[in-house]
């Protein structure tokens, strides 16, 4: 205890003096590259479209069969406010670290091009608050993204919703839930070659409150006649190796793997409630991290297995979509 | 190592990140930054060109204001984005 504490008032001034040498500069309003989505991450914020995509038929198709089903997302993280004792934007040199406030927001949308007037099958919408760290060390960066608060909010297509109500055991779920959700990141380079990049990832995300990711009630009704989804922790990993540049841009392959609640909404213990590794993948090229200048960010093939991604089918295990995919921005 | 890169030119690079002029301590600093990043990768791809160049500092601080808005995977990339810019500039 003697030695510990000259040690601990040493450490902390040598910690001051570091932080006085070097400038804490705050930016508002002004992007950073701490903790990007990964490539393969399903519902980043970002705007990407799949397109020729292909999907498993949905729960209501009206025809069977795999069918022509495009998606579009559009989003991003807005940045609020950033703190770094960096001053120059750009990758984090060793020894610097950067924090900062962001707000996602975004919009999925998976339209049917098979069924009777090409219905919106489904269009989710999230936003919340999300603080992302990054700190570089001599080998690897770490990357740190908590979530506290993000809400989501999902809603059938009326076309799709017009023709599912043919079938007079379906229900109009009304899924909307508020989550919490955190990231770790472990980030390289210099893998195999210079100019290569690696990262690992591990997340979860779960609801606050228990009354899960869905309400106990249809949607027009107030009898509780739903059951509550019971697992609601969804863990995920993710790896992602880049390959040196050529021509301005990096072949990459992506994976995302998450452990995902199959919405089950009338639980027996004949029907228990289901969890599923949903699998996402890419391959593709990307332009460099930070690249300012080139619209188009990322080209890829994408294919998704597991449970569905998309409000209230999530109720549909074992879905299956694949298409071309690209991802632009600023 | 304190970068001896020439205010000048170390202002432009601040100025087209923050459109603002910083203080000289804040400059300061991007100075240092952009050196630590991007000086030795700037000397040896200078160092390796035919004929190899040795820039004087105003030469390696345009170069690592340049570096510093190329695109590129890691510093080293985007420094010899830089170098090749300016000696494809200087007609070598």
């Amino acid at each position: 205890m003697k030695r510990t504490l000259p040690l601990l008032v040493l450490g902390m001034m040598t910690f001051a003096a570091h932080v006085q040498a070097q400038q804490l500069k705050a930016k508002v309003f002004r992007d950073a590259f701490y903790y990007e989505p990964l490539l393969a991450e399903p519902r980043p914020a970002r705007m990407m479209l799949l397109i020729p995509a292909w999907s498993k038929e949905f729960p209501h198709s009206q025809d069977p069969g795999t069918r022509f089903a495009w998606q579009i997302s559009l989003g991003e993280e807005l940045p609020i406010v950033t703190a770094s004792n960096q001053v120059a934007d750009g990758p984090l040199a060793v020894g610097r670290w950067g924090v900062g406030l962001w707000i996602p927001i975004s919009f999925h949308v998976i339209e049917d091009f098979k069924d009777t007037s090409a219905p919106i099958v489904d269009t989710d919408y999230r936003f919340g608050f999300m603080v992302k760290f990054q700190r570089q060390f001599e080998k690897v960066g770490l990357g740190i993204r908590f979530v506290p608060w993000n809400h989501e909010s999902t809603h059938l297509g009326d076309e799709y919703t017009i023709l599912a109500s043919r079938d007079p055991a379906f229900e109009r779920i009304n899924v909307s839930y508020e989550n919490w959700e955190y990231g770790f990141s472990l980030e390289g380079g210099q893998l195999f070659s210079d100019g290569d990049v690696w990262k690992v990832r591990h997340g979860g995300r779960q609801p606050w409150g228990s009354d899960g990711y869905y309400s106990d009630h249809l949607l027009g009704s107030e009898d509780k006649t739903l059951t509550p989804s019971v697992a609601n922790f969804e863990p995920s990993v993710g790896v992602e190796y880049r390959f040196s540049e050529w021509r301005g841009r990096q072949l990459y392959l992506s994976a995302d793997a998450r452990y995902q609640t199959v919405y089950t909404y009338h639980q027996t213990a004949d029907n228990p409630e289901l969890r599923q590794w949903s699998l996402n993948w890419q391959v593709g090229r990307a332009v460099p991290e930070g690249t300012k200048g080139t619209p188009l960010k990322q080209y890829f093939f994408q294919v998704y297995h597991g449970v569905n991604p998309y409000g209230q089918l999530r109720s549909q295990k074992d879905y299956w979509s694949a298409g071309i995919g690209f991802v632009f921005g600023l | 190592m304190a970068s001896d890169y020439p205010g000048r030119t170390i202002l432009i690079g601040y100025f087209v990140e923050n459109q603002d002029t910083g203080t000289v301590a804040e400059r300061q600093q991007f100075s240092d930054e952009l050196f630590g990043k991007f000086d030795a990768h700037i000397v040896a791809a200078c160092a390796g060109s035919v004929p190899p160049l040795d820039p004087s500092p105003r030469i390696r601080a345009a170069m690592a204001v340049m570096a510093q808005n190329a695109p590129g995977s890691n510093n080293g990339v985007r420094a010899r984005r830089a170098v090749e810019a300016y000696l494809k500039f200087r007609g070598v």
